[in-house]
C-alpha cells in the first residue's frame, strides 16, 4: 500500500521534464518590439491579423506535425496540438483558412524569416542565427 | 366516533377507508406533488446549465476568433430547447449576437450566465454566454410531470384501499347484512330458515348452520309447549264439563244449578225482573228402576232430559239436582206465577207420554213445585227450600201435577 502510494505521488509530481526553450523570431526589419507573448498566439490563431502600428504579422509553422511545433503550442496555450488541429478544422467549416506559412524545417524557417519583413516564427532556442531576430524566449 | 357508530357496517366501513385514504393519500400525494415539482425544476435548469456546458467550447471559440458561423450555432442550439427564449453570445473584443424567441417575453425570468474563457488560456476571459429560460414553460413542464407522478400514485392509493373495500364488503359486511336482514324477519317458531348468502365464508356459514339449528329448536320448542298447552286446554274443559254437568243426561248439575240460580238472583236484583224455580221429582221411577233395571232407568232419565228441553225456552235453565229430581230455572217472566204454571202443565203433559226404551214401553207422571222471586223468596236459600216445599205438596196431593208454593206450606 505504501509502495504504491509512493508510486502515484511520485507519477504525479514528478518535476516536469524542462522542455528545450524556444526562441520567436522576426525579422530585423519587424516591427514588433511591443509584441506580447498573448499577442504571438492570437497571430497564430489567426484571431490577430493587424497590429495597432499598421503591421500585417505573417506567422510561419512547420510542415507535418514535428516535435517542435508541438512543443510551441504546448507552451504558448497549453493545448495539444491535436486540439489545435481540431480548432482550425472547425474554423475551415465556416470558411475561415489558417493563414500560417508552413515549412519544412527550422533551417527554412530562419531563411524565410530572414528574408520577409512581417514574418514571425520560431525554432530552438539555441539554432537562433543572427539573420533572425529574437523577440523572446519561451520555456 | 359517534356519527360512525350509528352507520351500517358497510358505510361505516366505506368512510374510514375513504377517510383514511383521503387523509393520508391527501398528505402524500401533496408531498410527492410538491417534491416531484421542485425536482424537475431544478432539472430544467440543470438541464440548460448541461447544455451550456456542452456548448461551452464552442462558444469560446466563437468569442475567440469572433466567428459569426460558430456563435450563430451555438446559439440555434441552445434556442432547440423549447424552455430557452432567448440567448446572447458577447465577447469583450465586438462580437455580439443574441437571439430571442418571444422578444420580451415577461416570463423570460431565468438567466444564466457562463463567463467564456479563451481556448488557448485559462485565466483569459473573453467573453460571456447568456441564456433566458422561460419560467412559465419550465414550470408548466414540471407541473405536468409532477400531475403526472402524483396521478400515478392516486392510482397506486385508491387501488389497493377500492379493491380491499371491494372485497371486504362482498365477503364480509354484505353476506352479514343479508344475514342480518333475514334473522330480523323471521318470527321465532316459525319454519323459515336463513339462506345462504351470496359469497359468504366460512365463518359466516357456520354462523347460518348454528342460527338455523337454534331456530329448529325454538320451534321444536315452541310446537311443543302450544300442544301441551291445547292438552291441558281440553282436559281443563273436560274437568269443568264434569264438575258442573250430570254425566248421564249432559244437564247441569247441582253446583252448576248454584251458580246460574246466584247470577239470575242478582240479575233479577239489578234489573227488577221477576222468574221463578219449577222442583220435578219423576213418579213411579224407582219402580221401573227396581223391575226394568238400572239401564232403562238411565235411558228413562235421558229421555226425561230430552223432553224437558224440549218444552222450556233456550234462556231457561234445565239441571238435574240427582236421583229422579230435575229442577228448571225460568228468568225474565212476564207474570212468575201465571207462567210458571203454563210451563208447568206443559211439562206434566210430556211426561206423562209414553217412554220407548228398547223392547220397552214405560208411562210414568211428574209431581211439580213452584216458586216466584221475588214473591216467594228472594234468595237462594228461602226460594229452593219453597219450591222444595210446593213440590212436596204435589207429592202429597197424589202426584201428577204441579203446585204454586203457599205461605202455609212453609208453617208445616
Amino acid at each position: 500500500m505504501r509502495t504504491l502510494l509512493l508510486a502515484v505521488l511520485l507519477i504525479t509530481s514528478h518535476p516536469a521534464v524542462a522542455d528545450p526553450a524556444l526562441a520567436i523570431i522576426a525579422n530585423h526589419d519587424g516591427d514588433y518590439a511591443t509584441l506580447t507573448r498573448k499577442q504571438v498566439v492570437d497571430i497564430y490563431m489567426g484571431k490577430l491579423t493587424v497590429l495597432a502600428n499598421g503591421t500585417f504579422p505573417q506567422p510561419v509553422d512547420y510542415q507535418g506535425n514535428p516535435e517542435i511545433r508541438e512543443r510551441f503550442y504546448r507552451l504558448m496555450t497549453g493545448k495539444t496540438l491535436a486540439q489545435i488541429n481540431a480548432y482550425w478544422a472547425r474554423m475551415s467549416f465556416t470558411g475561415q483558412a489558417n493563414p500560417t506559412r508552413l515549412l519544412p524545417d527550422q533551417k527554412a524557417m530562419l531563411r524565410a524569416v530572414g528574408k520577409n519583413q512581417d514574418a514571425l516564427g520560431f525554432v530552438d532556442k539555441g539554432e537562433v542565427t543572427p539573420s533572425v531576430k529574437s523577440l523572446m524566449i519561451i520555456e | 366516533m359517534k356519527v360512525l357508530q350509528s352507520l351500517t357496517l358497510q358505510a361505516r366501513l366505506m368512510w374510514i377507508v375513504l377517510g383514511s385514504t383521503a387523509i393520508i393519500g391527501g398528505g402524500t400525494l401533496l408531498l410527492v406533488f410538491a417534491i416531484s415539482y421542485q425536482n424537475k425544476l431544478s432539472d430544467s435548469e440543470q438541464h440548460i446549465e448541461q447544455l451550456m456546458n456542452a456548448v461551452e467550447y464552442s462558444a469560446a471559440i466563437a468569442s475567440y476568433s469572433s466567428n459569426n458561423e460558430i456563435a450563430d450555432d451555438v446559439i440555434k442550439g441552445l434556442m432547440r430547447d423549447e424552455a430557452v427564449c432567448a440567448v446572447q453570445l458577447s465577447s469583450n473584443e465586438g462580437l455580439h449576437l443574441s437571439r430571442s424567441k418571444y422578444a420580451e417575453s415577461p416570463s423570460c425570468q431565468i438567466s444564466l450566465s457562463h463567463p467564456l474563457l479563451s481556448p488557448f488560456s485559462d485565466t483569459d476571459l473573453i467573453g460571456t454566454l447568456t441564456t433566458r429560460v422561460d419560467n412559465r414553460i419550465i414550470r408548466t413542464r414540471a407541473l405536468r410531470y409532477a400531475g403526472q407522478v402524483a396521478l400515478g400514485l392516486l392510482a397506486l392509493l385508491i387501488c389497493p384501499s377500492l379493491v380491499i373495500w371491494l372485497a371486504v364488503s362482498r365477503y364480509i359486511t354484505r353476506p352479514i347484512h343479508a344475514y342480518a336482514q333475514q334473522l330480523h324477519t323471521i318470527v321465532p317458531g316459525s319454519a323459515t330458515r336463513i339462506t345462504t348468502v351470496p359469497h359468504s365464508s366460512i365463518e359466516i356459514n357456520r354462523v347460518i348452520a348454528d342460527s338455523n339449528v337454534l331456530l329448529i329448536n325454538i320451534e321444536a320448542m315452541l310446537l311443543d309447549e302450544r300442544a301441551q298447552r291445547s292438552e291441558i286446554q281440553t282436559l281443563k274443559e273436560q274437568y269443568e264439563h264434569l264438575a258442573h254437568h250430570d254425566s248421564l243426561t249432559g244437564l247441569p248439575n247441582r253446583t252448576m244449578f248454584n251458580e246460574r240460580l246466584a247470577h239470575m238472583l242478582v240479575q233479577a236484583k239489578r234489573y227488577q225482573l221477576i222468574g221463578a224455580l219449577i222442583y220435578l221429582d219423576l213418579d213411579k221411577f224407582k219402580p221401573v228402576n227396581d223391575t226394568l233395571g238400572h239401564d232403562i232407568g238411565d235411558l228413562l232419565l235421558t229421555a226425561v232430559a230430552q223432553r224437558l228441553l224440549k218444552v222450556v225456552r233456550e234462556s231457561d235453565t234445565v239441571a238435574r239436582l240427582g236421583g229422579d229430581e230435575f229442577v228448571v230455572m225460568l228468568p225474565a217472566l212476564h207474570d212468575a206465577a201465571a207462567d210458571a204454571l203454563a210451563i208447568a202443565e206443559k211439562i206434566l203433559h210430556a211426561l206423562q207420554q209414553p217412554f220407548e226404551l228398547g223392547a220397552h214401553t214405560v208411562q210414568i207422571g211428574s209431581s211439580l213445585g213452584i216458586a216466584c222471586y221475588p214473591e216467594h223468596g228472594k234468595d237462594e236459600f228461602t226460594l229452593t227450600k219453597h219450591a222444595d216445599l210446593a213440590m212436596y205438596r204435589a207429592k202429597q196431593n197424589g202426584r201428577n201435577n204441579a203446585q204454586l208454593f203457599q205461605a202455609d206450606m212453609a208453617a208445616v
